[in-house]
Parts: C-alpha cells; sequence; structure tokens
C-alpha cells in the first residue's frame, strides 16, 4: 500500500517514538529502589492510573483487531468487546482492592501472604511470564503486520519493525521502570480516547447522528445484509466453532483478573480506596472506548466495505486506517492521507504502550518472584533491593530478546487469537490459585502449586495440539498436522482444570496448618489495609 | 511529576517476611486473630459479602446468557426491538449498562458502608502489632476486643 500518507506516517512514528523515549530520560532518573521500579513510587492518583490501565488494556487487538473483525463479521466482533468490558467487574469486585492490600509488587505476593515462600513463588513467577509472552508476541505481531501494511516492503519490514519495537520496549522498561511506563500508558490513553472519539463523531455526523441509518448502510456494505447484525457470522456454524466462541468468553471474562500487567498496576496507587477508585475510572474509559470501537467497527463496513477491507488484510485489521482515509477524502486528498496517518500512528503508540506494561510485568516476576525467592535461603533473609532491581533491568533484555525470537517465529498468527491465548492461560494458571488463597480458607500451598501448574501445564499444552499451531492453513506450521484438540482457544478445559486441580491438590494433601492460620492475617490485610506497602 | 512521599517499601517493613517463625510471628498473627474476631470486622466482612456475592452471582449468570443466546439464538436475534436495534444489539449494550450501574453501585456500597471502619481498623491492626512486636516474649495478653471509635472526623476521604 502506498500513496500520499506515506511521509507522514514515518514523520508521526518518529514523533512517537521521540515522545515515548522523552518520557523514559525524564523518569528514569530515580528508579533505584524497588517501590520506584516496580511500582512508581505508589503516588498515582485513582484518574491517572484509571488512565495507565486503560493504556495497558486497550492493545492492538482492540483498536485494530476487534474493530476490524466488526467490519467483516458484524455482531461477531462485538462479542469480544462484551467480554473485555465484563471482565472487569470481576477484577473491580474480587482482585483490585485485596490485591494492593496484601501484595507489593506482583501476583505471587499476595500468594506468598499465607504459603509457603518458594514454591508459590517459583509456580506464580512462571506463570505470569507465560501469559506476558504470550500477550507481548501478539503484541508485536500486530505491530509488525501494522508498520509493513503502511510503510511497504513485506516481510522484511515486518521483520524489522518486530525487532524495533522490542528494543524500544526494552528501552522503556530497563530505563524508566514502573513511572516511564505508567506514563506512556497515561499518553497512549489520551491520545488513544480522543483519535476514537474524533472518528467516530465523524462517522456518526456522516449518518447525520442516526444510528438506524449507520447500522443499516453497515448491512448493506457488508454485503451480508441482516445476518451481519446479529450473532453467527464468524462463530456461527459447526458446533466446534460455537464451542471455540463459549471456550473464548470463558477466558475473557475471567482472564483479565489474572493478567500480570493489569494486577501490577494496583500498586501504583496509594491505597485500596485509590485502587478501586482507579479501576472505576478504567470501567468507564474502557467501556466508553469499545461503545466508539463499535461505531467505528460498523462504519468501516458501511463507509468502506466489508470487501475492500478485507482486500487489504485478510484479518480485517486495517478497517479503522482505511475508514479514516474515506472519512478525510479519500486517499489522494491531503486530509485523507493526513488522518489515516494519524490514525496509524494512533495504533502504534497503542502497541508501545502495552509492550511496555507486559515487559515490566515479567521482569518482576522474574526478579522479584524467581530471582529473589531462589536466591533467599531463609525467608528472614530478604534480597538485597538494589540487587532485585539491577536483576530486573537485566530481566526486561532478556525477555524482551525472547518475546523478540518468538514473534519473529509467529509472525504469521492471527492477532486476536492469539490474545486470547493469554486471556485463557492466566484464567487457568493465576485466577484459581488468587481467588483459593484469597476466599479459601483451608487452600495449602500443595494446592496453590497444583492450581498454577494444572492451570498452566494443560492451557500450553492444548494450544500446542489445537489448530493454531499446526493442521490448519492459517497454523504456526502449516505443514504438518499433530493437532487433536479443536478449538483454537483452551479455556473452556484448561480454566476448570486448573480450579479442579488446586481443589484436589489441597484436599489430596496434608492440612497446611500454617496456611489456614495465615488466612486470617491475609483476611484482615485484604479488607481493611493493614501493613500494606 | 509526582510529589516524593515516604517509601512503600519502608512502611511495609513491619510486616515483611510473613512466613517468619519464633515469638515475633506468634504475636502478630495472635494480633490478626483477634482483630479477625472482632465485631466492626465481622461486620465489614459480611457487609461486603452480601454486596459481592450476589453481584458475582448475578453479573456471571447473565453474561452467560448472553454469551448462550448469542451461541445458539440464530435469527431470533436478528428481530428488530427497539426503534433501529434489533434484540442482538439490545442485549449487547444491555450488557454494557449493567456493567456501568453495577460497577458504580459496588463503589458506592464501599465507600459509604465499609471504608471508614476499614481505615480505623487498619490504625488499630498496626497499633497493636507495634505494641506487641516491642514487647519481650512470653505469655501475652489477650488484647481487648477491638472496638473501632466514634469517626473523628468526617468525610472519611483518604488519600
Amino acid at each position: 500500500m502506498t500513496g500520499g500518507h506515506q511521509p507522514w506516517v514515518v514523520g508521526l512514528f518518529l514523533g512517537i517514538i521521540a515522545v515515548t523515549l522523552g518520557i523514559t530520560l525524564w523518569t528514569g532518573r530515580r528508579t533505584g529502589s524497588r517501590a520506584e521500579f516496580f511500582a512508581g513510587g505508589r503516588t498515582f492518583s485513582p484518574l491517572q492510573n484509571g488512565l495507565a490501565i486503560t493504556g495497558d488494556y486497550l492493545s492492538a487487538g482492540s483498536f485494530l483487531g476487534m474493530t476490524g473483525m466488526i467490519a467483516l463479521a458484524g455482531y461477531d466482533g462485538m462479542l469480544y468487546a462484551v467480554g473485555f468490558l465484563v471482565a472487569w467487574l470481576v477484577v473491580l469486585m474480587l482482585a483490585a482492592e485485596l490485591v494492593r492490600n496484601c501484595g507489593k509488587f506482583t501476583l505471587a505476593d499476595v500468594l506468598a501472604v499465607r504459603l509457603r515462600e518458594r514454591p508459590v513463588r517459583a509456580a506464580a513467577g512462571t506463570s505470569s511470564i507465560v501469559v506476558a509472552l504470550f500477550y507481548l508476541i501478539a503484541q508485536m505481531v500486530g505491530a509488525g503486520t501494522l508498520v509493513s501494511l503502511l510503510i511497504g516492503g513485506g516481510a522484511a519490514t515486518q521483520r524489522w519493525s518486530i525487532v524495533a519495537v522490542g528494543g524500544l520496549m526494552i528501552v522503556y522498561v530497563a530505563i524508566g521502570g514502573m513511572r516511564a511506563t505508567t506514563w506512556i500508558g497515561i499518553v497512549k490513553a489520551v491520545v488513544l480516547l480522543v483519535g476514537a472519539g474524533g472518528l467516530t463523531a465523524l462517522v456518526l455526523l456522516r449518518f447525520g447522528g442516526n444510528v438506524g441509518e449507520l447500522l443499516h448502510a453497515a448491512a448493506a456494505g457488508s454485503g451480508r445484509g441482516g445476518a451481519f447484525l446479529r450473532p453467527g457470522l464468524e462463530y456461527g456454524g459447526s458446533v466446534t466453532n460455537r464451542l471455540d466462541f463459549a471456550s473464548l468468553a470463558l477466558a475473557l471474562v475471567l482472564g483479565t483478573a489474572g493478567l500480570p500487567h493489569i494486577l501490577s498496576r494496583f500498586y501504583t496507587v496509594p491505597t485500596a480506596r485509590a485502587a478501586r477508585r482507579s479501576a472505576l475510572w478504567a470501567i468507564w474509559l474502557i467501556g466508553a472506548f469499545y461503545l466508539m470501537a463499535i461505531v467505528l467497527g460498523f462504519g468501516a463496513a458501511a463507509l468502506v466495505g466489508s470487501s475492500h477491507v478485507r482486500a487489504s488484510n485478510a484479518a480485517g485489521n486495517t478497517a479503522v486506517p482505511l475508514l479514516a482515509q474515506v472519512l478525510g477524502g479519500g486517499r489522494d486528498t491531503v486530509t485523507g492521507s493526513v488522518l489515516f496517518a494519524v490514525v496509524s500512528a494512533v495504533a502504534f503508540a497503542t502497541i508501545l504502550a502495552v509492550v511496555a506494561g507486559l515487559t515490566l510485568a515479567s521482569a518482576a516476576a522474574f526478579a522479584h518472584d524467581l530471582w529473589a525467592a531462589a536466591r533467599r535461603r531463609s525467608a528472614e533473609e530478604p534480597a538485597d533491593e538494589r540487587d532485585e532491581v539491577r536483576v530486573a533491568r537485566f530481566a526486561a533484555i532478556g525477555v524482551g530478546a525472547v518475546a523478540i525470537a518468538l514473534s519473529l517465529v509467529a509472525a504469521r498468527l492471527n492477532v486476536a487469537s492469539l490474545v486470547g491465548l493469554a486471556f485463557a492461560v492466566a484464567a487457568s494458571a493465576n485466577v484459581p490459585a488468587l481467588l483459593y488463597t484469597l476466599f479459601w480458607r483451608r487452600f495449602s500451598t500443595r494446592g496453590a502449586t497444583w492450581a498454577v501448574w494444572g492451570g498452566l501445564v494443560p492451557a500450553v499444552g492444548l494450544v500446542i495440539f489445537s489448530p493454531v499451531v499446526s493442521g490448519a492453513s492459517g497454523a504456526l506450521f502449516p505443514g504438518v498436522d499433530f493437532a487433536w484438540f479443536p478449538l483454537q482457544n483452551p479455556g473452556l478445559v484448561s480454566v476448570p482444570l486448573g480450579f479442579l486441580a488446586g481443589w484436589l491438590g489441597t484436599l489430596t494433601g496434608r492440612r497446611d496448618l500454617a496456611a489456614e492460620q495465615a488466612h486470617a492475617e491475609l483476611e484482615v490485610r485484604a479488607l481493611t489495609g493493614a501493613g500494606a506497602a | 511529576m509526582q510529589p516524593d512521599t515516604m517509601s512503600g517499601d519502608a512502611q511495609g517493613a513491619v510486616t515483611a517476611g510473613t512466613s517468619a517463625g519464633g515469638a515475633a510471628s506468634a504475636a502478630r498473627s495472635h494480633v490478626y486473630r483477634s482483630v479477625q474476631r472482632s465485631a466492626p470486622f465481622v461486620r465489614i466482612k459480611r457487609s461486603r459479602r452480601q454486596f459481592v456475592l450476589p453481584a458475582c452471582a448475578v453479573f456471571l449468570c447473565w453474561y452467560a446468557l448472553y454469551v448462550a443466546l448469542a451461541v445458539v439464538g440464530g435469527d431470533a436475534l436478528g428481530r428488530p426491538l427497539i426503534g433501529p436495534l434489533n434484540t442482538a444489539m439490545v442485549l449487547g449494550l444491555a450488557q454494557f449498562a449493567s456493567t456501568f450501574a453495577l460497577a458504580g453501585a459496588y463503589a458506592r456500597n464501599a465507600s459509604r458502608r465499609r471504608d471508614r471502619t476499614a481505615l480505623n481498623l487498619r490504625w488499630i491492626t498496626q497499633d497493636q502489632e507495634r505494641r506487641e512486636a516491642g514487647e519481650p516474649a512470653g505469655p501475652v495478653e489477650v488484647p481487648a476486643p477491638v472496638e473501632v471509635p466514634a469517626p473523628a472526623e468526617g468525610g472519611g476521604e483518604v488519600r
């Protein structure tokens, strides 16, 4: 795809890189202590943190993937939006305040309040890194696709943009820590919400504010008629297809509460009350964004046309940039080119903010959970703070390198399904252990390790034997076929397995009296904030 | 630029090393158990459960129903329901509306019913913990049941 937009796109992308690097250098001057590096000093306000959560949560999968799916499959794309939003009620009511009160930097902190530290940190730290890696691959593959579509050059551009995005995220995290990551998230959220708001207003103006007319035009532009406005185009048909959707729905609604980069956001505010208010802000902002994204998806179907969207990118990932071009007056006009470039730049900023949050979360899980617990001889001898931060900086480089390598291999996978996998692993491995720890007195260390490994191994294992990896045309290895698990998303099987494993591991083991006694401490701390970091 | 406040680590040092053995740990777990049994704590725990359990049951069932309808509902969802919107659209938008409403209701419930008591309990717990830690090991007196003093200042806003 070439045209008048190219110089605008390159210029704006460079501008975004300059701004984010500026933020990193500006905030990176004081990141020596753990509370600074992992939690940004814990002094952000609820609104700031709500924006940063919005920035971490709304990925390229939402801005490009979901809108594209609505433009191609109509109503079925909207199902994603509902799942992504409803999941926040789980976070708000069952996780945000309690995690803020009990933990310091990571998910494993909460488990370690009442369970034996080393095994639960090893388990929860590993699963957090796996979740972050799945999510990172999705974002980086998305970045590669986006850049190569915008400036041309095909596979080579895609590879180099994956490497460049990976390099940038390493710099943000290793130098700027949580403070830089949070400010990049805030800036990105504002840019994304303003950009989406402006485009939505333009779409609605086109139809004179008449939603009925927009839907009518979308159904016509899709070439599918009335079927476009009801479920079934993407997830209808075979039983496998429908089960796949149910699996995804389960993973989405539970998985958010187990995403390490979302949970660690609650440590950046001073109190549980502030954590609750930031989750509330996030719900308003994310909900508003998804409502706008639905308008944009239907707008793209109506004004660009589904067949045109599909011709540009089979998965629909360029629907919104194309919509902006049409709204600006077409690809040969200056306004069309500028709008196209601005929207592409917003998408690029979106990706950069999300990968920074994910890299930081996995660096924290490595340094604070795996490294510190492995090195710690006794619980009374905490690891040196400075050492832990130094290890985290190197871990960011290591995680970044692994993510780049995996993304280069996975470059041909569908972005939206990769994000679904990250949610499924989080819902299977992290969420059962977290909920049992908080609400089940009898839950033991053995139960926690069973819950995490018993969710993580099936989730990842089923993905390996699913059509995502082999046996289908869009698979990672389309040439071979060792797929026997029919669903793309393992959630329907692996989430119940995670809960079951935690339950069995607890009941088949000896009673963990220390863990049961410590539940009193956990409960008091969780509900009152006593002794909170 | 954010104002610099006390390092979170320093604040949390009191309770670091949670699985520590010995008398200090026994004294601490004693404090937590007595707070857990105190009337105000039982009250906030019950109040929280009374809201969260039914609320989660309602929204999870409502979401499951929505997913089930989307999977098996088929053509019936295409019927026009309100103005230009068909049944499927109305159901989807209703999910948005119920999420906003429930989130707002939870936040209001928590800040009106529990925040102030929880904060008082936090100071009381930390106070007792500090006192117990300062005492030499030995038979520890059972602390008096925690009673929350009447709120001294209005608002209860904590920053």
